[in-house]
């Protein structure tokens, strides 16, 4: 979690925002629980109730996650119920919305898949199967890893994995 | 920086010489110099269409070929990186691939015209030089930004069963993610008729993946090194 005080920061907010988010802006987590529960606005005195995300870290605070997060959590891991989507991990990241009222752009977080093709994805795989790989492409490997030609991730990714 | 400079993507409109005995560029070489000076004027780029349906288009399916239809090779995908010549001011380019001595460029047509044209010209670079001169002196100003003695021009249209495999990567978020592309501009291939997208017919004559790969003549490295030059003094004056 970022060090830094966000200007729109709360000490009193329960739940996770934008401004909670590390400063690269990505958060990875894993779902503990999904539940609807009853939470209340501190501004209108309110209580309504929301679908809440629980996080295995507990350095993360739960997250309200409105429909189309609920709808990125679904297509990306395939978990259609909340009682079964303990383990999933997902990535947070900070996205801007029109505000309907202000028409102002607004910062929030967004939901989607773990990225699968990462430097240490590729490392790890090519560790795995650097035996089944020839001479010329394992140069060619451990070239894009040190060079960390991230345009080329996916592809030596997806070719080893089908080796 | 591609605005008030010339581009290899559009270099080729200062090859030709005008009509009259001094007439150093064509009327369509006058036309880009005095674009090049508007946008040095602007500090931006004149055309602003970046979100038609063609270029969209091109930059998935660029993508697409590049993670699905090319193998591993010395290839580095580069089309982000703007390459500038090392003694002339006022002239970059972005190739889609570097390779050890080679260029590469990927084109993806969303005409099948277009394509056609193109297939016309792809038995020799000779041919590629006169009916498709943009993309042939694209190459030829790429390999003189980057050193390299070799290009090779990749064309590609789906077959009409990889329609559905481009829509699913059209959903691969990550893919956007890692170059840098806002994923909303793509959405609509998801959403088209498959009949409203470019594709080929698997018993049809063409194939779907092309390549032409050729030498660099000396000589037209040379050729378009002096017209470059030439321009940009009318650039700079």
């Amino acid at each position: 979690m970022s060090e830094k005080t966000h200007w729109m920061q709360s000490p009193n907010k329960n739940y996770l925002g934008h401004w909670d988010l590390p400063e690269s802006g990505e958060l990875i987590v894993t779902i503990k629980s999904a539940n609807w529960e009853a939470v209340k606005n501190p501004i209108t005195n309110t209580t309504e109730s929301k679908r809440v995300v629980h996080f295995i870290s507990e350095k993360v605070k739960p997250f309200i996650c409105n429909q189309t997060n609920a709808q990125s959590i679904v297509r990306s891991s395939g978990v259609k119920f909340m009682e079964d989507s303990k383990g999933v991990e997902i990535c947070l990241y900070i996205d801007t919305i029109k505000d309907k009222r202000t028409k102002e752009d607004v910062d929030c977080i967004r939901v989607r898949p773990v990225n699968p093709y990462t430097l240490e994805a590729l490392q790890s795989l090519f560790n795995e199967k650097r035996g089944k790989l020839s001479e010329v492409i394992a140069n060619r490997v451990v070239d894009i890893m040190a060079n960390e030609e991230v345009s080329s991730y996916m592809k030596t990714i997806k070719h080893i994995q089908s080796l | 920086m591609r605005n008030g400079n010339f581009s290899s993507s559009e270099i080729h409109k200062l090859i030709k010489a005008g009509r009259g005995k001094l007439d150093v560029f064509s009327s369509l070489g006058l036309t880009y110099i005095k674009e090049k000076k508007y946008e040095q004027l602007l500090k931006r780029a004149l055309s602003t269409d970046t979100n038609s349906r063609p270029t969209s288009w091109g930059t998935l399916i660029e993508l697409y070929v590049w993670n699905y239809k090319m193998g591993l090779s010395d290839y580095k995908f580069e089309h982000k990186t703007r390459y500038s010549h090392d003694s002339i001011s006022n002239w970059n380019g972005c190739p889609d691939l570097v390779g050890d001595d080679r260029v590469g460029d990927i084109k993806c047509p969303y005409t099948l015209k277009s394509f056609c044209e193109m297939m016309e010209c792809f038995d020799n670079p000779i041919l590629l030089r006169e009916i498709k001169p943009e993309y042939y002196w694209q190459l030829v100003s790429n390999a003189i930004l980057t050193n390299k003695s070799k290009a090779e021009l990749i064309v590609y249209v789906p077959f009409k069963s990889e329609i559905a495999d481009i829509k699913t990567f059209s959903e691969e978020t990550d893919v956007f993610f890692q170059n840098n592309l806002d994923q909303n501009k793509y959405a609509w291939i998801n959403f088209a008729q498959d009949n409203d997208l470019p594709y080929l017919r698997e018993d049809g004559f063409y194939s779907n993946l092309n390549t032409l790969a050729f030498d660099i003549p000396l000589e037209d490295k040379e050729l378009l090194t002096e017209r470059v030059k030439l321009a940009v003094n009318l650039l700079i004056n």
